[in-house]
């Protein structure tokens, strides 16, 4: 069971290792897994008494993979459809399905990247998890979607029954200053804002719209820094880009639109991009609208964002390119939610097809990522880090699909799920 | 519900609710979440099989007390509501696949919001019959038949009433508001049982001693009687007998005032009827494939089916 730790040590015997750094793939190496974390990783290991031994010798085994974007509470059959039609506890209710679909998938830790309500309920999702009553993957929880007045965190425009915010409607400098330290009190890991808008939803939600002068962002930022706390942000066209450079934050959500100097900025500055480019193709797509569509004609409005999307295709492919050929930081997020969170891996494949190295697909949902979260002992396979392992059939570096076939998954020691014959 | 091959139990004994009795080997088919067929001997097919051939099958239980929330609870999401989905997991894994929650102290409606989370699969768990909450002494008289409309209206399953010193012209007037849906009344004290069971009330859960002559009133009307801590008879014979969760010492402290069989039809065939899940509570073909086997005879040895080895709901296997 997943829900309980394995106190007998366990022995990995994989076929081939991907480290989570590289650049090469290792072969038969075996890894001892003592009290959650790795002991020992060579090409034999140490036996201690009542070990148990898991034969992957068929499989490629890497880290437990990292997404820095996801919206647990997000259902893809409903998108933002729920955020005035259900009760709080129901909008928690709907995430526990993709949270298991993405730990059975592979991933073992996950940043939400805000919630769908005032509530603090990601933040007790996450709790939930960490005491073993829901399965799931470690989360970091930005509780809330902060931006100013008509901004991207607007919720729809929607009347009914739990007529509510959804809870990070914020302008100025002091009450933006205030929202931080109220979103640190109920158990911020991350903050997040949306400093443009998105795909033209509507008036005020365009991706050169901008909800934050550059005051208040840093006012932002620098407030979340005296916690101890980052600040990731929603940026999508150039300016909101450079403004988020500019503030200091760790994470730019998107940077869909950047121009090549802006992503020499980013580079220069160090800090991290979590493009999610498959959920951008999928939107291009139109694979989210159609597939959300609901029987009950529920679901996202017709003018939903692909319009948006289709118009600005050539820009989006101009700026993966820029990214693609930087050095800038890479993280890997997949803004699942929007789309099955059991497809999250897909994002590993659109940052391929977008130009990026395998290798360098792969660090940024291990080593990588685990950098920008600041877990140090995540991301990698070597001793003393927290044994978070997955196993796959065949070759990430040489398939970047064999991502999509994991079927080995353990978290910090405990085995969630066993490869048939394992 | 996805479309699965199905499954082949090749079970050493069944029991049977009705009888009060094991039968010998037989063959249990679930197909589409139903069991097709019960014979002796069937053939494979395309069939998974699962050996039970060391084991009993008995109907899935049904839990009619269920307390899955605490009285702490507040807010609209937090911690309990994980806490509740965990009870219901762990119901599951006891062997109980129907689990009726007769009210929760929760203002809002979350028991429905868990009964359709589970419903749902988005997470596993008993399927929850829900009376959202208890109708309490906190309510006037006068507010009583708005609060029951209101329960009916927003989805319940079942009508929870608590009321100490309540009339049975209080409780035809819940039943008559309830419009269909079944009524429970927690009674303590034998006057209460006897107004519930005028009032003719589905169920009442009781957790006091019942004299001769209330046992002889009750047995002669319709009402079924959930046993809490407390309860006692003179004489069991005639009255129906629902197994409920809050007895402490579960369905083993209900066997030893009626007898192991007679407490494993209370939770199984005697459950089913009261809370009317005419789909339900037999092995029989046609019914919902809610099953669970235990190693060994249940009747010898109750404390089994706390450790159920096999746990089926709706023809899935659960564990």
């Amino acid at each position: 069971m997943s829900d309980t730790k394995s106190v007998q040590p366990t022995i990995v015997k994989a076929g081939a290792v991907f480290d989570g750094v590289g650049p090469d793939l290792r072969g038969p190496t075996e890894i001892l897994v003592i009290d959650g974390r790795i002991a020992e990783i060579d090409g034999t290991v140490s036996r201690p008494d009542g070990a148990e031994t898991i034969d992957l010798s068929d499989r490629t085994v890497s880290p437990g993979f990292i997404d820095c974007h996801i919206h647990s509470e997000l259902t893809p059959t409903r998108l933002l459809g729920t955020v005035h039609t259900e009760s709080s506890a129901m909008k928690s209710l709907f995430a526990l399905k993709g949270l298991k679909e993405m730990l059975d998938s592979g991933f073992t830790t996950v940043r939400d990247a805000s919630g769908l309500d005032e509530s603090n309920s990601t933040v007790d999702l996450k709790r939930a998890i960490d005491i073993g009553l829901i399965d799931g993957p470690r989360m970091l929880v930005a509780p809330h979607m902060l931006s100013g007045t008509a901004g991207h965190g607007e919720a729809p425009p929607l009347d009914s029954f739990y007529h509510r915010p959804w809870g990070g409607i914020v302008d100025g400098v002091d009450p933006i200053r205030a929202k931080v330290r109220h979103e640190v009190l109920i158990g911020a890991d991350w903050i997040k804002v949306s400093l443009s808008g998105f795909f033209g939803f509507r008036r005020g939600d365009g991706p050169e719209e901008i909800c934050w002068t550059q005051d208040e962002l840093n006012a932002c930022v620098e407030t979340a820094r005296d916690y101890g706390v980052h600040t990731m942000v929603h940026a999508l066209g150039d300016e909101s880009v450079r403004r988020s450079v500019k503030s200091g934050a760790r994470s730019i959500e998107h940077a869909s639109l950047a121009s090549a100097e802006t992503v020499k900025m980013i580079e220069d500055a160090g800090t991290y991009v979590v493009p999610t480019w498959i959920v951008t193709e999928l939107f291009q797509s139109g694979a989210v609208t159609d597939v959300h569509k609901m029987p009950s004609g529920e679901g996202p409005p017709p003018e939903m964002p692909q319009v948006g999307i289709f118009l600005m295709g050539d820009q989006l492919a101009e700026t993966q390119k820029h990214i693609a050929a930087s050095d800038v930081k890479i993280a890997f997020g997949s803004d699942a939610g929007g789309f099955p969170h059991g497809e999250a891996w897909r994002e590993f494949v659109a940052m391929v097809n977008g130009g990026i190295s395998p290798l360098r697909a792969l660090r940024a949902g291990m080593s990588t990522a685990a950098e920008l979260l600041e877990l140090p002992d995540h991301g990698q396979l070597k001793p003393g880090m927290v044994a978070d392992i997955v196993a796959m059939q065949g070759d990430p570096l040489k398939d970047i699909e064999a991502t999509g076939r994991v079927d080995f998954v353990m978290k910090q020691g405990a085995i969630h799920r066993r490869s048939d014959g394992a | 519900m996805e479309p699965e091959p199905g499954l082949l139990l090749r079970c050493g004994r069944l029991f049977h609710p009705q009888r009060l009795e094991l039968w010998g080997r037989a063959d249990v088919l679930v197909k589409d979440g139903t069991i097709a067929s019960v014979a002796p001997r069937i053939a494979t097919g395309d069939a998974r099989v699962v050996d039970l051939r060391d084991c009993t099958l008995l109907p899935g239980l049904i839990d009619l007390d269920a307390g899955l929330l605490s009285d702490q609870v507040s807010g609209d999401t937090g911690m309990w509501l994980y806490e509740a989905l965990a009870a219901s997991r762990d119901l599951l894994r006891r062997g109980i696949t129907t689990a009726r929650v007769p009210g929760g102290a929760d203002k809002r409606w979350s028991l429905l919001d868990l009964r359709r989370a589970i419903a749902e699969e988005l997470a596993p768990g008993a399927e929850l019959l829900v009376a959202p909450h208890l109708l309490d002494d906190e309510l006037s008289a006068a507010q009583i038949g708005r609060a029951v409309e209101r329960e009916r209206r927003n989805g319940a399953d079942w009508i929870a009433v608590d009321r100490r010193g309540v009339t049975a012209d209080e409780l035809r007037a819940v039943v008559d508001s309830a419009a269909g849906l079944p009524v429970a009344v927690a009674a303590q004290t034998a006057a209460e049982i006897m107004v519930a069971n005028d009032a003719a009330v589905r169920s009442a859960e009781v957790s006091c001693e019942l004299d001769a002559g209330t046992a002889a009133a009750v047995a002669k009307g319709s009402t079924y009687l959930v046993p809490r801590d407390g309860f006692g008879a003179p004489d069991a014979v005639g009255l129906r007998l629902a197994f409920g969760g809050r007895l402490t010492g579960g369905l083993a402290q209900l066997a030893e005032l009626t007898g192991a069989a007679p407490a494993l039809a209370a939770a199984t065939v005697t459950a089913a009827a009261c809370a009317s899940l005419s789909d339900r509570g037999t092995i029989e073909p046609g019914k919902r494939a809610d099953l669970i086997a235990v190693g060994g005879d249940p009747i010898a040895d109750i404390a089994l089916l706390g450790n159920p080895s096999v746990v089926i709901k709706q023809g899935r296997l659960q564990r």
